[in-house]
């Protein structure tokens, strides 16, 4: 046989097994067979019980396997309606990141500069007594607690009872500050009331996908696929992404328009601007469910210490929303923003069309903004001015960040104005309050307490003199941050740390204690469409390990709070959240009773006899809203308020000094600040460190190749960082991009604590630097 | 040698290309290659009409290249079920979502030549954002020690009587595609089917989803 005839005979071998395969992934759709898959049920030799994902606030619903007391084996939950089955390389490791071998699993003590082993209920004594002496030594609200959209519901409930209820204290504060609180303002100043109005029901009727400074790919990834999944359905369906660098979802976008750092509002305001001048406003909606409204300008960007921003709405009509707008035509954004007029035009178009739906997302690039509340505002209004909202598709939908961001602090309101029904400074929510936690209505402490970057200022200043952090890391993700981990290391600051593993906020802590994770206990969070997942204790936490509200019950009970507190280990996360629900009765915020949780993957409030609402403020969907179209009840009106919001610049632009913009953010791999997922090996291999993006011109201009070091100096600090050039993320010319997930390279050294003065939330996407080759 | 290993990549890319078309136009097979349109007659009637294409599959070991074995497949997933990781460098270009990036290679498999080796097809092509669940690495540990430990493997020849079909052991989620794992060049021999070209699979296999048995007491 010639040589030629034998490679034939393997090519024709080789074609005809390529053939097979082609035939064989066409044979059977991936998700056939889900329904087999079912819950509870024992599949490939596990029994897999039900629980949302650890990390985003997608709120994915796993099915976890258990054998000899391990998780061994995660995947999407079917019949979860959020993911259908799906997860993403996050949730596929979760169960990895509860062993690493640095488990915190005894409580420490720092004595004389050194960590020291001890009984966990000594360290507990230790917390109670030094919470006494700071109140008496400094005043009760010397005190303050610092928490996490990663608490669990009844964790969070617990930590507002006893820092409102039983210490009569608002220095309670979540994370979800840093990364939810403008979209909360949003809300609040454009519907008075919280949280989407829609579902991610949303995501199968939209006919258009707008992504306003977001990067769902790599962020909300399962979401994206779903979006993903509605455009391979329907090619007329698409996917328009506005950012201010090129990401994955950039690549998949049928269009992609990048615009200049903080010009977004120019951008939602040229886009009103064309809606109006066309005529493609929903006349009758504008006149029946809306009032326009005007608020302060030039509101500064909280740098200075106790700076206290009071807005002063005043309601005006469409004419002077229309005369304010002159200054936003396609071609005046288009100078502001970079983007083309004929973009615009193209967007504003794609808003107006009756025949389209269109869902709005976005996360931390509006949310993380010193205009946040602004720009969340601004891209409601496209919405209103179109009428497309609260109807299936016809979605603004502020996707969360956390896993209970929604669940926790922003519905039970771990924040530092805000009970579990409602703020402190109203009278009647106090009663309320008061009421259900069996505590005298006076103990409420009618002021707001501070929020977070004030609680770390208050550290520096000495007016916080103990802080209990719980579920965060904040010596890596607080802005500005040298100051606050200079602060915290004062003389006579004491710091109180519950935490899985060793952290740069052990470090500086005078007491850790040793946290149950997840699936070590039994807890309920609440996702970005209000659906809130129960989970059981499904494997045990190591050591002496503890559920974080547990330890609160502890400490509350050493001071003498054990009535409050009426609960057993066993039994506090079940009869809190049935506690927790009291507050919410009723059909605007109503709470499914655990018994249907226990069996549901996930249930949305408001859950009213029995059914979740859908889409809230539309009679159709809501049995909250009077009639049978829009009703807004969150505002005494009953409308939505369309708001009059001009562009500002942000504190701190580049400039001769500091050429570059710095914008800082995440990866699909890691989590926050990468305490758990960079010990699941799978996830650090792919991302094990953090590094700097450079658009491929500024680097051939500066002379730097992939991997080179890059110094980057702030105003703040200046650190050097590898660089990655024409990576997986590319920014603009004159902008630096730095993921925030790696400890080494503390990056929020160099960012700025400017904040939005209505949220105050910091802006961890804007400032100036100097970028050199090192 | 070389010349012939261009070839077959060629034709194996002509392939792929012909197979987008038959996406792309809903169906029509109009230029397509006979083996595509036998593909296409499977689609409809899960059996080959042409029955000759099936024992040319039969022998479906790779003739050339290097073979994939369970020990390579289980060292790629933190858990059997787990995604794999990617074993091999990608490129910037192979980031790009929404894109057939990937898929260029693991939608139908085929012989690449610069990895000496057949790529494993995916159950799951329709699914596009790749990157949302395999990452690149291999090799390596955590940031600190992981106490991770791999839970077993399933039993792989479960039957029950020595004659019997072997059992589905492992969860079917989103792997429900049989032969994208278990036939063909890139399949690991361990699990290689003899007889990819019953593609009826459950027909024989069927997954064990309960644990015991099933008795009744007589009342």
């Amino acid at each position: 046989m010639t040589e030629i005839d034998t490679n034939r005979r393997a090519f024709v071998k080789m074609m005809a097994s390529t053939t097979a395969m082609a035939a064989a992934v066409e044979l059977v759709p991936g998700v056939a067979f889900a329904g087999e898959a079912r819950q509870g049920g024992i599949d490939g030799g596990y029994k897999w019980q039900k629980t949302p994902c650890r990390f985003c606030g997608t709120g994915c619903g796993l099915l976890v396997a258990v054998k000899d007391g391990m998780a061994v084996a995660v995947k999407g939950d079917p019949a979860s309606p959020v993911n259908r089955g799906m997860a993403c390389v996050k949730g596929f490791h979760s169960i990895l990141a509860l062993y690493g071998k640095d488990r915190l699993t005894n409580a420490m003590v720092r004595r004389n500069g050194k960590l020291v082993r001890v009984p966990l209920a000594e360290a507990l004594d230790l917390v109670a007594s030094k919470i006494k002496e700071t109140q008496e030594k400094h005043g009760k609200n010397a005190v303050a607690m610092y928490g996490s959209g990663q608490w669990t519901i009844p964790d969070g409930y617990v930590a507002s009872k006893f820092m409102k209820g039983c210490l009569g204290n608002n220095n309670l504060e979540g994370n979800a500050r840093l990364c939810m609180s403008s979209a909360v303002t949003g809300f609040m100043t454009s519907f008075g009331m919280d949280e989407p109005m829609g579902c991610y029901d949303d995501f199968d009727h939209a006919d258009v996908f707008v992504t306003w400074g977001n990067n769902p790919a790599e962020m909300h990834p399962v979401l994206f696929s779903r979006m993903l999944e509605r455009k391979q359905n329907d090619p007329k369906v698409k996917l328009i992404d506005l950012s201010t660098r090129t990401t994955r979802t950039s690549h998949a976008s049928d269009l992609h328009c990048i615009f200049k750092p903080n010009t977004d509002l120019a951008l939602a305001n040229g886009i009103a601007h064309e809606i109006l001048k066309n005529g493609w406003h929903d006349k009758r909606f504008l006149a029946d469910h809306v009032i326009v409204k005007k608020g302060k300008t030039n509101i500064g960007y909280g740098l200075v210490d106790k700076e206290n921003f009071k807005d002063e709405p005043v309601a005006t009509d469409l004419a002077e929303y229309k005369k304010f707008l002159e200054d936003y035509t396609p071609e005046k954004v288009e100078k502001i923003s970079g983007v083309k007029a004929s973009d615009i035009r193209y967007l504003a178009r794609l808003y107006g069309d009756p025949s389209r739906k269109v869902m709005s997302l976005w996360c931390m690039g509006m949310n993380q903004h010193t205009r946040g509340t602004w720009i969340n505002n601004l891209v409601y209004n496209l919405h209103l001015l179109t009428g497309k909202i609260a109807t299936p598709g016809n979605s603004p939908f502020s996707l969360t960040g956390q896993p209970s961001a929604c669940g926790t602090v922003r519905e039970v309101g771990t924040l530092a104005h805000r009970l579990p029904h409602g703020v402190v400074t109203n009278e009647h929510d106090r009663k309320h309050a008061a009421e259900i936690w069996g505590v005298p209505v006076e103990r409420i402490d009618p002021k707001p307490g501070l929020h977070t970057v004030e609680i770390f200022r208050g550290l520096d200043r000495g007016d916080i003199r103990f802080l209990w952090v719980q579920v965060t890391n904040p010596m890596v993700t607080m802005p500005k941050l040298k100051r606050y981990r200079d602060a915290v290391q004062k003389e006579d600051r004491f710091i109180v740390v519950s935490d899985v593993y060793p952290t740069p906020t052990t470090e500086i802590a005078d007491v850790i204690l040793p946290s149950s994770m997840w699936i070590e206990r039994e807890g309920l969070y609440g996702n970005s469409e209000r659906r809130t997942q129960h989970w059981n204790q499904l494997v045990d936490p190591p050591g002496e390990a503890m559920p974080d509200g547990w330890q609160i019950i502890e400490v509350a009970h050493r001071l003498g709070f054990k009535k409050e507190f009426p609960w057993t280990r066993a039994n506090y996360a079940a009869e809190s959240y049935t506690e927790y629900a009291r507050h919410q009765a009723g059909d605007k915020h109503g709470m499914a009773p655990l018994e249907v949780l226990r069996k549901e993957p996930g249930v949305p409030w408001p859950y009213v006899n029995g059914k979740s609402t859908k889409w809230r403020y539309h009679g159709k969907y809501d049995p909250a809203a009077k009639g049978s179209s829009w009703d807004f009840y969150g505002n005494p009106e009953h409308k939505a308020y369309l708001w009059i919001r001009p562009y500002e610049l942000p504190p701190e632009s580049p400039d001769a000094q500091y050429p570059f913009w710095l914008c800082t953010g995440r990866v699909i791999e890691h989590w926050h600040s990468g305490s758990m997922t960079r010990r699941i090996p799978v996830l650090h291999r792919a991302v094990p460190n953090a590094y700097v993006e450079v658009n491929p011109a500024d680097a051939k201009r500066m002379g730097i190749k992939d991997g080179d070091k890059v110094r980057l100096t702030s105003r703040r600090g200046t650190m050097v960082f590898p660089a990655s050039v024409d990576g997986r993320g590319v920014p603009e010319p004159g902008q630096v991009f730095v993921p925030f997930f790696d400890e080494t390279y503390l990056v929020n050294e160099l960012t700025l604590d400017g904040h939005c003065p209505i949220s105050k939330q910091p802006d961890y996407k804007k400032c100036a630097v100097r970028v050199e080759k090192a | 040698m070389n010349r012939v290993l261009l070839v077959v990549w060629v034709g194996a890319m002509l392939l792929s290309g012909c197979r987008e078309r038959d996406r792309t136009t809903d169906g029509a097979v109009e230029g397509v290659s006979d083996s595509v349109a036998r593909a296409h007659d499977a689609e409809q009637g899960g059996m080959y009409r042409d029955l000759q294409a099936g024992y040319r599959l039969a022998d479906s070991a790779p003739s050339i290249g290097k073979s994939r074995t369970m020990e390579s497949h289980r060292a790629r997933r933190a858990f059997d079920g787990a995604p794999p990781w990617i074993p091999h460098p990608v490129s910037e270009e192979n980031e790009r979502t929404g894109t057939l990036n990937c898929l260029n290679c693991h939608r139908d498999g085929g012989y690449v030549p610069s990895m000496d080796r057949y790529a494993p097809p995916t159950p799951h092509p329709e699914w596009t954002s790749c990157r949302q669940c395999h990452v690149p690495g291999d090799g390596g540990d955590a940031f600190k020690p992981s106490g991770w430990k791999k839970p077993p493997h399933p039993v792989l020849d479960a039957r029950s009587q020595p004659t019997g079909p072997p059992m589905i052991p492992h969860s079917i989620q989103y792997r429900g595609n049989c032969l994208a794992c278990h036939a063909g060049p890139s399949a690991p021999a361990e699990i290689r089917t003899s007889h990819p070209e019953r593609t009826n699979c459950r027909q024989c296999h069927v997954p064990s989803v309960a644990e015991g048995g099933f008795a009744k007491d007589l009342k």
